[in-house]
């Protein structure tokens, strides 16, 4: 699944790129005519990833002046609070709802209500539409499980949700760092997710990134017990932030993978933003993780069109920029040097972003293909061989260190 | 006598019929010999205005100023009173007309927007049962729609293409104004600006309508070659260009051929890209200002507009 995060990926959502496309509600609503136009021209499902973590904290929906990121979130707040008395939660949305236990059955139904008729609601204007534009899953509303309380208001709102749409629902289980350390915890919350209703689970581990969980195997021994408790319940097992990393587990029991066109892994934290610089700044898609421009010329560069192939990358992009008699790394590698406050810094240009974003696109569909045709660790295995063999590469290390922790 | 005596006094006195012997205030600047009005209505009632606008071939701006200057028009209050009045229609009238018009709402002790708005619900009903016409609202055009026939039809270059999201957002503003579309243009940083307008090019884009040529299945190299030059290098940043696709032109004529509105739509349209579509964007701004003012209240650059709009033509 392709996660939908700005307006610009939209024109990335293509067929045979991709599975289904994940849509972020709040860009659904700063966006909806494109939205609409993305799912009804890449004929492939979609859904809607709801968010509701985004009305948690009033930090994670306002600027810190107190206004709005946008007029689109008080179009979000008046769809999911209908109803309920609550506008734009000012305070964190727990104790904006109290302890009215109705109020987050109401957000449940108003969630699922709108992942269903959202796209149906948005006046046809051409004859472009006419696709289905039914979501293919319905997400269970969630908020982050910083404690038992949030564990006690999510089996609320997984089951309410169920019950609204009348089907078995999608349940993300978003469990945040602190809480994933400590293995009472991961029993806590395991024991609150219900298994009543649900026809998918989908984790979210906010700001643990790949790095993180290379480096603390405590936190990856929790996060496998999680995957795997979670698996076992004969409940498929999905990500909602996938890196290399999440399909390497594809054999502990993480089966669906949606993914994002940013290559820098920051554990998407719940307060991601849009707008702003994409987080490509400076960095290359390499061998299954992003490298440095400078890195990734010393690896790459020198390499001619078969030895980039075999050992790089042969993605279509890349092997078109060789037919066409250009090095693909001049182009994704191409930047410039901007005014940044007093002084200047070097940034990519725009189109080397866009290169680098249907690059990233492409390695990544072929990261899925390999990870579903062979076993983690033959793909992995491979990827750290062709790492060897890449003058400049520190990636064999870190694969290495994959391997040995998933055998 | 004191100061606080004098308050006292003026306070005593009864004003309330001295307004009448007031006299006139001077205009502190002159005024123009036109004047826009803008009046807020049911969008119903626009739809009704415009559809006998199109049986009678008669712009429905026209038959509006008609209908206000018409004093046989016994005021109507109709249906719409508890509709919600969320369409606008903006109609130039002689300075000395609109006077009259607010004299005869002062002599009626109502405002004179209320008075407009009845005499046109009463020109309405009366046209319509003069051209036997059924008051079905028609659908008003969407901004995608516009977008297509605006980028469909040629400009007084003789190109179809649009260069620059500014240029686009105030031709489309223009024909919203000229439509009332009620699309929602607001007064914003730089004049009058609709976010849903880089929404719908946006879409368009998406569905292969502008911009680049897309196929149906996975993209091709040249499809990602060709999307990727759309960006800028490390030269300055030239603005975007909107061009419609061979299906974008297609869906364009479809939507032209599709009935007798979008056919006179189309020529309207036309119409005013023509006449508006300033080889210079400077020139196409100063006009917009000018003619939109209330739309550039909030605007960041009016000052310079303002030198622009003074600075001699070659």
């Amino acid at each position: 699944m392709l996660r939908v995060r700005q307006t610009e990926d939209f024109e990335y959502a293509r067929p045979g790129l991709l599975d289904e496309i994940l849509i972020n509600a709040n860009l659904l609503e700063f966006r909806p005519d494109s939205a609409v136009a993305a799912v009804s021209t890449a004929s492939v499902p979609y859904s809607i990833d709801p968010l509701l973590t985004q009305f948690q904290l009033p930090g994670w929906w306002m600027n810190a002046d107190g206004t709005l990121k946008g007029n689109h979130y008080l179009r979000l707040a008046r769809a999911y609070f209908a109803d309920t008395g609550i506008d734009l939660p000012t305070t964190p949305l727990v104790s904006a709802v109290g302890g009215r236990d109705e109020t987050w059955v109401r957000i449940a139904a108003n969630v699922v209500r709108y992942q269903r008729d959202r796209l149906l609601d948005i006046r046809p204007q051409l004859d472009f539409f006419g696709a289905e534009l039914r979501p293919v899953r319905i997400f269970a509303p969630a908020l982050v499980a910083f404690g038992p309380n949030e564990d006690r208001i999510n089996r609320l709102l997984g089951s309410a949700a169920s019950a609204a749409a009348g089907r078995p629902i999608s349940l993300p289980v978003i469990v945040p760092v602190d809480r994933l350390r400590d293995p009472v915890d991961v029993a806590a919350v395991l024991e609150g997710v219900p298994t009543e209703g649900v026809a998918e689970y989908f984790l979210w581990t906010p700001w643990v990134t790949e790095d993180l969980l290379l480096a603390d195997e405590d936190l990856f021994a929790n996060v496998l017990t999680l995957i795997d408790a979670l698996a076992n319940r004969d409940i498929q097992v999905g990500h909602l932030y996938g890196t290399y990393l999440t399909l390497a587990l594809r054999d502990v029991g993480i089966t669906t993978f949606a993914h994002h066109l940013g290559w820098i892994d920051k554990g998407q934290p719940a307060e991601v933003t849009e707008g702003g610089a994409r987080s490509c700044q400076l960095y290359v898609p390499g061998i299954r993780r992003p490298a440095r421009f400078l890195r990734a010329r010393q690896m790459g560069r020198h390499l001619g069109n078969a030895d980039y192939q075999d050992l790089f990358c042969n993605c279509t992009w890349c092997v078109g920029l060789f037919d066409a008699g250009h090095h693909p790394l001049d182009l994704m590698l191409e930047e410039q040097t901007i005014p940044w406050g007093k002084g200047s810094r070097q940034t990519p240009t725009s189109r080397a972003t866009a290169a680098n974003t249907w690059h990233f696109l492409q390695a990544r569909r072929q990261e899925v293909l390999a990870f579903s045709m062979s076993s983690s660790s033959e793909v992995i295995a491979n990827d750290i061989d062709r790492a060897a063999r890449l003058a400049g590469s520190d990636d064999r290390d870190r694969l290495t260190r994959i391997a040995s922790t998933l055998a | 006598m004191t100061e606080s005596d004098d308050v006292k006094k003026l306070m005593d006195v009864d004003w309330s019929t001295a307004w009448e012997s007031l006299p006139e205030a001077p205009d502190l600047v002159p005024r123009g010999r036109t004047a826009q009005v803008t009046l807020r209505l049911p969008a119903s009632l626009v739809d009704r205005v415009r559809r006998i606008g199109q049986v009678r071939d008669i712009p429905y701006h026209a038959l509006v100023r008609s209908w206000l200057l018409d004093e046989d028009l016994l005021p109507m209050s109709s249906t719409g009173r508890d509709e919600r009045q969320d369409a606008q229609v903006n109609v130039k009238l002689a300075q000395e007309r609109l006077d009259d018009l607010k004299r005869q709402a002062a002599a009626r002790r109502e405002p004179y927007h209320r008075l407009a708005r009845e005499r046109i619900e009463s020109g309405v009903a009366r046209e319509e049962s003069a051209y036997g016409i059924a008051s079905k609202a028609q659908p008003t055009p969407t901004l995608q729609q516009l977008m297509v026939l605006l980028l469909h039809a040629r400009g007084p270059s003789g190109s179809d293409a649009i260069r620059g999201m500014t240029r686009l957002q105030k031709l489309l503003f223009v024909i919203d104004q000229h439509l009332d579309s009620r699309s929602g243009f607001h007064a914003h940083n730089y004049g009058p600006f609709n976010e849903s307008v880089n929404d719908a090019a946006s879409a368009l884009r998406i569905a292969g309508l502008i911009g680049d040529e897309r196929s149906a299945g996975p993209p091709s190299f040249d499809e990602m070659i060709a999307h990727v030059e759309r960006h800028s290098g490390p030269a300055e940043r030239a603005p975007e260009l909107f061009a419609l696709t061979s299906a974008g032109h297609a869906a364009a004529e479809r939507l032209r051929r599709s009935n007798r509105q979008f056919e006179q739509l189309f020529r309207q349209v036309s119409e005013l890209r023509r006449d508006w579509d300033a080889s210079d964007l400077n020139d196409l701004v100063v006009r917009v200002y000018e003619e939109y003012p209330e739309f550039a209240e909030n605007s960041l650059i009016r000052e310079d507009v303002a030198k622009w709009s003074k600075k001699p033509k070659p």
